[in-house]
């Protein structure tokens, strides 16, 4: 089977799946968020179909192609949306998380196949590549929820009964959500920089070299183990937790598009 | 033999005020008198009767061409009703209408309030009672038995009755939207009033643990506060109180506010943040309408929970549109069913002559054959096979046609015609 034909597959469903949950954002009917929650699924297998498929037939880790990267980061974000929607019922976050799927999907399509240069992976390779990816989604998710959660809060200030009013849980819910999802992508990126070291002295020989990659992900780590610090402890709950996730994923971001966009190339760069 | 039909006869709230609705209402043994009456008449096959304070409905089924002459002529001797008046209040449903009919009020849909959890228990009642008497069959067994599930489904499938559509349980919706559980939650009520309390109940009876009262009175305070099991508190300990509450309602006779940011921020901050949500239901104000803009107090006022309650309602409309479609589909469904019903006395007809026929043509010609009796039992199988090839086609072909609108008179007229059935 060709990976092409999954890879749109799947790019086909997770726009199913946003525009589904964009008319349940308007429509409130619970069959579309239903519809969307299927073709999210759905799209998660051919994903995973297509990640696998790119392994086999390469035989290198997918994330040496940029459209293996983003079709890794695609699969990892639902995964974490997957998890945590189905077990607290909060349907309504797809309607903000799909679409990001859809454009990862896009990006994928759109990208080169080729891999470029290949470093020998190993197991510690592999670990450090995925809970890498599964911490960023985490993280993503967080920040998605976060803004979830000061929607409904002004809106319960503002005494508007909308959707978000109507079809989500609780705020106390969505704020332990989004906790929730922030320590598990604390713990996988703090697995995936021990392991980044592991394999770097197995490539380079030596565990840390003040890549800027390194040191922007060193930040991060501090600014959630910070954020947990200060739930925690500090006050810091409500729309405070929301916020710093939010600036949380702002940063993540600005290290993705300036060190793998425009930095030299080298490992973590997605020129090929 | 005409059609055989459902049919509805009644008065609802909205058709009809309360004086009318009272005059023809059946209240308890008088449902079963009135059912056995009804039964009697020539036109009425089954029937059941629905009598509510909201509504009074006389479901029959009937195959007479003018169905609702007998039904008329009960409630004129039952009731001393008048032509003019049954004319004016009451609806008349037949076929499909009525199905849907109660289908849409055993759901709650024809409700007052829709999506009110009462009308079940009462449709079941009516069902139930009937069914004592004897006086449903085939027919409204199965119409009661799906209108039951039919509205089971509505409920778990659709958010109908998922939303508070009364002032004081309001704010208990509110609580769970700021707070998630209830349980473990604490309860201040400052001052005291009918609907402060009511609020509180409410709040009581879904999870939260504990209930401090303040008032000017201590007296009054510790009153109230053994009625809920609470702790009572005089004024001057009110920041004590908001330190340790959750969900706050005040409802005093203050000519100003009882509840402003100085007393209130301190509170918020000793609390670690964890929300507050304050509900003000007295006229005046108690609590200042600026702590709203704070993060983390949610201020509701009388008139909030009243939007509140008016929003639910248009989003339990919205529901019910969710559930028409699924009703839609049992009501096609019935009448589907009611119509190979009929036509299913006519298939037995016919099976039961064929095979007559064969018997009699097998008993009459076998002997002459002089055949051994494995010879003669194939022979009997081969007739009984060739006749029930024969007669397959033609049968699902009726059942199939029966319940189609448009040809079903005809086809049912033709098949009696070709195999000579239904002359009794």
């Amino acid at each position: 089977m060709r990976v092409e034909s999954f890879v749109y597959a799947t790019a086909f469903l997770y726009t199913v799946s946003t525009l589904h949950y964009l008319l349940f954002l308007s429509l409130r009917k619970d069959k579309l968020a239903a519809v969307g929650l299927y073709a999210a699924r759905f799209g998660f297998l051919t994903n995973l179909v297509s990640i696998v498929l790119t392994i086999a037939n390469s035989g290198t880790v997918v994330l040496f192609t940029p459209r293996g990267a983003f079709l890794t980061l695609a699969l990892s974000v639902v995964t974490v949306f997957l998890y945590f929607s189905t077990k607290h019922r909060l349907s309504l976050s797809g309607a903000f998380l799909m679409p990001w799927a859809s454009v990862l999907l896009l990006a994928s399509v759109l990208s080169s196949g080729v891999p470029k240069d290949v470093f020998p992976v190993g197991i510690t390779g592999v670990v450090h590549i995925f809970t890498a990816f599964l911490g960023y989604s985490a993280f993503i998710f967080s920040a998605i929820l976060s803004v979830i959660y000061l929607i409904f809060d002004r809106h319960l200030k503002k005494k508007k009964f909308s959707v978000f009013f109507h079809k989500l849980p609780s705020l106390s819910l969505v704020e332990s959500v989004i906790y929730h999802s922030i320590t598990v992508g604390f713990t996988f990126i703090t697995i995936a920089m021990f392991a980044g070291a592991i394999w770097s002295e197995k490539v380079f020989g030596s565990f840390w070299s003040w890549h800027p990659k390194q040191v922007a992900t060193l930040i991060t780590w501090f600014i959630y183990a910070g954020i947990i610090h200060l739930y925690l402890y500090g006050s810091w709950r409500g729309k405070r937790l929301c916020y710093m996730s939010i600036a949380g994923l702002l940063v993540i971001l600005m290290d993705f598009v300036g060190v793998n966009f425009f930095l030299a190339k080298d490992i973590h760069s997605f020129k090929g | 033999m005409g059609e055989l039909k459902l049919c509805c006869l009644g008065v609802n709230h909205k058709t009809a005020p309360v004086e009318v609705r009272e005059k023809f209402a059946f209240k308890g043994e008088a449902v079963e008198s009135a059912l056995l009456k009804l039964n009697s008449f020539a036109g009425v096959d089954e029937c059941m009767i629905l009598s509510t304070c909201n509504r009074v409905e006389i479901y029959f089924t009937t195959r007479v061409s003018a169905p609702f002459k007998d039904v008329y002529e009960f409630l004129i001797e039952e009731k001393g009703a008048s032509i003019e008046e049954i004319n004016r209040f009451f609806y008349r449903k037949e076929g499909k209408d009525a199905v849907r009919h109660g289908f849409y009020v055993a759901s709650s849909l024809d409700s007052m309030i829709v999506g009110e959890p009462q009308i079940v228990g009462q449709f079941k009642d009516a069902f139930q009672t009937a069914r004592e008497l004897g006086t449903v069959g085939t027919v409204l067994n199965r119409f009661c038995e799906t209108a039951l599930k039919v509205s089971k489904r509505v409920r778990t499938e659709t958010g109908i009755s998922r939303n508070a559509v009364s002032v004081s349980f309001a704010a208990v919706e509110l609580a769970r939207k700021i707070f998630g559980t209830l349980s473990g939650k604490r309860v201040a009520i400052i001052g005291a009033g009918e609907m402060a309390e009511l609020a509180v109940k409410h709040l009581v009876s879904n999870g939260a643990s504990e209930v401090f009262v303040v008032n000017r009175t201590l007296e009054r305070a510790e009153k109230l506060a053994k009625e809920f099991g609470g702790k009572a508190f005089p004024l001057t300990e009110l920041p004590t109180v908001l330190e340790l509450s959750d969900i706050i309602i005040s409802s005093t006779g203050a000519p100003g506010y009882i509840l402003k940011p100085e007393n209130v921020i301190p509170a918020l901050e000793k609390r670690k943040q964890r929300p507050m949500f304050l509900i003000d239901i007295a006229v005046p104000r108690d609590i200042d309408p600026a702590l709203n803009e704070v993060d983390g107090l949610y201020v509701y006022d009388i008139d909030d929970l009243q939007q509140v309650v008016e929003a639910n309602i248009r989003e339990r409309l919205r529901e019910a549109e969710v559930a028409k479609e699924i009703i839609e589909g049992y009501v096609e469904r019935f009448i589907r069913w009611l119509r190979e019903l009929e036509v299913a006395p006519l298939i037995a007809e016919l099976k039961e002559k064929a095979e007559t026929i064969r018997k009699a043509e097998l008993e009459k010609r076998l002997p002459a054959l002089g055949l051994t009796p494995e010879q003669a039992k194939e022979v009997d199988n081969i007739t009984r096979i060739i006749i029930n090839k024969l007669l397959h086609q033609p049968i699902t072909s009726v059942k199939r046609k029966a319940t189609e609108e448009e040809t079903r008179y005809h086809v049912v007229q033709i098949f009696k015609e070709i195999f000579g059935l239904g002359k009794e």
